[in-house]
């Protein structure tokens, strides 16, 4: 004997069993205080503190300005001491290597003077000041980059109305040996005129910038910094 | 999402050349490249002097030109893109010089005037009415590059003012933005204004003015929902049927332009939570038949009807909401134990869990790129507004307010704004339901109504022209 089953068509959907603990809804953060983060100096001890509540606003409307901590006041005095304290040790391995610089000098000099005597036929071929960067010459090197960067990144901001946007502009520096301006412009466009303008603006309000290092004087001059607006 | 960049990256480009010394030196070329990273976002100046009245002596001018005055400032202060400058720091006159900049125009004003107190931009304007009848001519200016942004001359009603107050403001965030903004957009809203036993429907601009109301029915009604072409709103009402003088929560289509409404679903039971499809000819709501609620999809035009969700284990599956591209439905369910929001195809296939914080979700709601859900969570003993990333990440909190007792407020059901900058909701912080929105990252929030009623469950439209 034959039985027809009717089975409901009704899918029912089963979900595999996971073991969720139970979570607590996010504390409200000031999205202000948030971005952008300071890479350099991290902050002292604020991590174990609980965010900064925001104010009730019972009744009343909250008005446009708040009153933002600016990330770089906070740790101006850590960054200072960190600045401080890389400088003297820079200023140790100088002296070091200025001995070591003093003792080759000699031995340098009369290579280089044999050099010329055979090279003087060969045009074009001129000794550039020492460049090649390696330890104390590599750390003066990050160090002035590093004081370059901090010190667009202090005036680097944008409208928020161009916020959020994804655009991205590169532009070459020049400088000269007093760290003025010798030339800037945009390499790569962000393909947004007022983007453009607002990386400018950065590196005009950010000169004067430090005089570079004697080894670096003629790269920064002729060749520029490659500055990249967020990269 | 874009990070800091750790430093700086340098990169080298030794070669040697022809040098016959290399063993002390390379003849070197390099390039210092330097990444700044992200930027801080600041907002722009703005002056914003009085408009300039035109007007050959018409009796209402000056209240005319008030309203498109504050219209506008209302919209670009909210836009969160402006600071304004004070009146008092003006060091012209703008009764006195003209619209456009001297030299060209003899009696102009002086870019020289605005860039000397800070000005980012600077709005001039002049506004004339004629009977029944406004015109704003209006300039945009950009101060430090002494250039024009855009001018327009807005014409129409002295009744349709705020309207070109309106459009105004959402051609400023296109000219800056590429973006319209969502000044022209209104709202739909369950409210007792009209007697405290009874709830309406209403529906009003963004910012509160325009009230208009829906329904007259005389008993509750709720959950209201646009068309997104904002010609239709579905809502539900505990209307006394005819025949059997019962009450249930039955569906019902209100069409705006012809002012009619039909029955629209009404089943036994909860007939609720619209929410229409992005080309308008489907509504997805909650049907529960007696038994527990699920997500039903109903044809506008057609007799189709499908059940989408279904459980597991009689789960409730409730306040369905379509994703602007029409391929997803976000919803709560306790199918978990205790209600959570969840995604699934439009099709009721690949449900997705979103929420595992808290021990109550509620009302999703999406922005414009599909990219994010509001919603309002309970974790202690209130509800509060949240909005997380459609994958779960990146979950904020955008309320946290207290009520004058020093108890936290309830803050519920919200509603994204059409160019997702804003999310609408209500709270109960002053005692009543009052409508708020916040921008869509916490960081302001504004108080919308500002009267002594309750509101419910607002939802926000795409601008309407």
């Amino acid at each position: 004997m034959l039985k027809t089953y009717f089975v409901s068509n009704d899918v029912i959907d089963y979900e595999s069993a996971i073991r969720v603990d139970l979570v607590g809804l996010p504390d409200k953060i000031d999205p202000k205080q948030l971005a952008p983060a300071e890479p350099i100096a991290p902050p002292p001890k604020e991590k174990s503190e609980p965010p900064p509540a925001p104010p009730p606003a019972v009744e009343k409307e909250k008005l446009p300005d708040k009153s933002k901590i600016d990330p770089d006041s906070i740790n101006l005095d850590a960054v200072k001491k960190k600045q401080q304290q890389a400088l003297n040790k820079l200023k140790s391995l100088s002296a070091i290597e200025q001995i070591k610089k003093n003792l080759e000098e000699s031995k340098k000099q009369n290579e280089k003077d044999r050099a010329q005597k055979a090279a003087t036929q060969i045009k074009g071929n001129i000794l550039s000041p020492g460049t090649e960067l390696t330890g104390l010459n590599k750390l003066q090197h990050e160090n002035y980059v590093g004081q370059i960067d901090r010190q667009i990144k202090q005036n680097w901001s944008i409208p928020e109305w161009l916020a959020k946007k994804d655009y991205q502009a590169q532009v070459l520096l020049k400088l000269d040996e007093k760290g003025l301006i010798l030339s800037r412009h945009i390499v790569k466009s962000s393909g947004n005129a007022n983007y453009d303008d607002a990386v400018l603006e950065t590196i005009d309000k950010s000169a004067p910038y430090p005089s570079p290092p004697e080894k670096l004087i003629a790269i920064v001059g002729a060749r520029g910094l490659l500055i990249g607006f967020p990269e | 999402m874009k990070k800091n960049f750790l430093n700086t990256t340098l990169i080298f480009v030794f070669f040697a050349g022809l040098s016959f010394i290399a063993k002390s030196a390379f003849a070197e070329d390099s390039q210092i490249y330097i990444k700044i990273g992200e930027a801080k976002t600041k907002k722009s100046l703005l002056a914003f002097p009085p408009f300039q009245n035109a007007s050959l002596g018409s009796a209402n001018a000056n209240t005319v030109g008030a309203e498109l005055f504050n219209v506008i400032s209302n919209d670009l202060s909210v836009s969160s893109y402006f600071q304004f400058i004070s009146q008092n720091a003006f060091l012209e006159d703008s009764s006195k010089v003209g619209l456009r900049p001297a030299p060209a125009e003899p009696n102009g004003f002086k870019f020289q005037s605005w860039s000397s107190i800070g000005a980012d931009f600077l709005i001039r304007g002049s506004y004339s009415v004629i009977g029944k009848d406004v015109e704003l001519e209006i300039y945009l200016y950009h101060v430090p590059k002494a250039g024009l942004v855009f001018a327009k001359k807005y014409k129409g009603t002295v009744a349709a003012a705020r309207r070109i107050a309106h459009t105004f403001s959402n051609d400023v965030l296109k000219n800056l933005t590429d973006k319209t903004g969502m000044f022209l957009s209104r709202v739909v809203v369950s409210s007792d204004r009209s007697n405290k036993t009874y709830k309406e429907i209403y529906t009003m601009d963004w910012d509160g003015a325009h009230l208009e109301k829906v329904t007259d029915h005389k008993t509750i009604s709720l959950s209201p929902a646009w068309a997104p072409d904002g010609r239709r709103i579905a809502y539900t009402s505990y209307v006394q049927r005819a025949r059997t003088k019962m009450r249930n929560a039955d569906m019902f289509l209100y069409d705006v332009t012809a002012g009619t409404r039909k029955l629209f679903s009404y089943r036994l039971g909860i007939n609720s939570g619209a929410s229409f499809s992005p080309d308008g000819k489907f509504v997805f709501l909650t049907i529960s038949q007696g038994n527990s609620p699920d997500i039903y999809k109903i044809a506008t035009d057609s007799d189709f009807v499908k059940k989408i969700t279904n459980g597991p284990n009689s789960a409730m599956n409730v306040e369905p909401a379509v994703s602007p591209d029409g391929k997803q439905v976000a919803f709560s369910s306790d199918r978990s134990g205790r209600p959570m929001i969840y995604v699934m195809d439009i099709d009721g296939s690949n449900i997705r869990r979103i929420t595992f914080a808290g021990v109550f979700n509620s009302s999703p709601s999406w922005s414009s790129d599909g990219k994010k859900l509001a919603f309002a969570g309970q974790s202690g003993d209130n509800f509060d507004i949240f909005v997380v990333s459609t994958d779960g990440s990146n979950m904020i909190r955008l309320t946290t307010a207290k009520k004058a007792n020093g108890r936290a407020a309830n803050n519920e059901d919200p509603s994204f704004s059409p160019d997702g900058r804003f999310v609408m909701y209500t709270s109960n912080r002053s005692g009543k339901n009052q409508i708020f929105i916040s921008t869509a990252d916490g960081s302001e929030e504004r108080r919308v109504t500002n009267d002594s009623y309750n509101y419910f469950k607002p939802k926000w439209s795409a601008n309407l022209d």
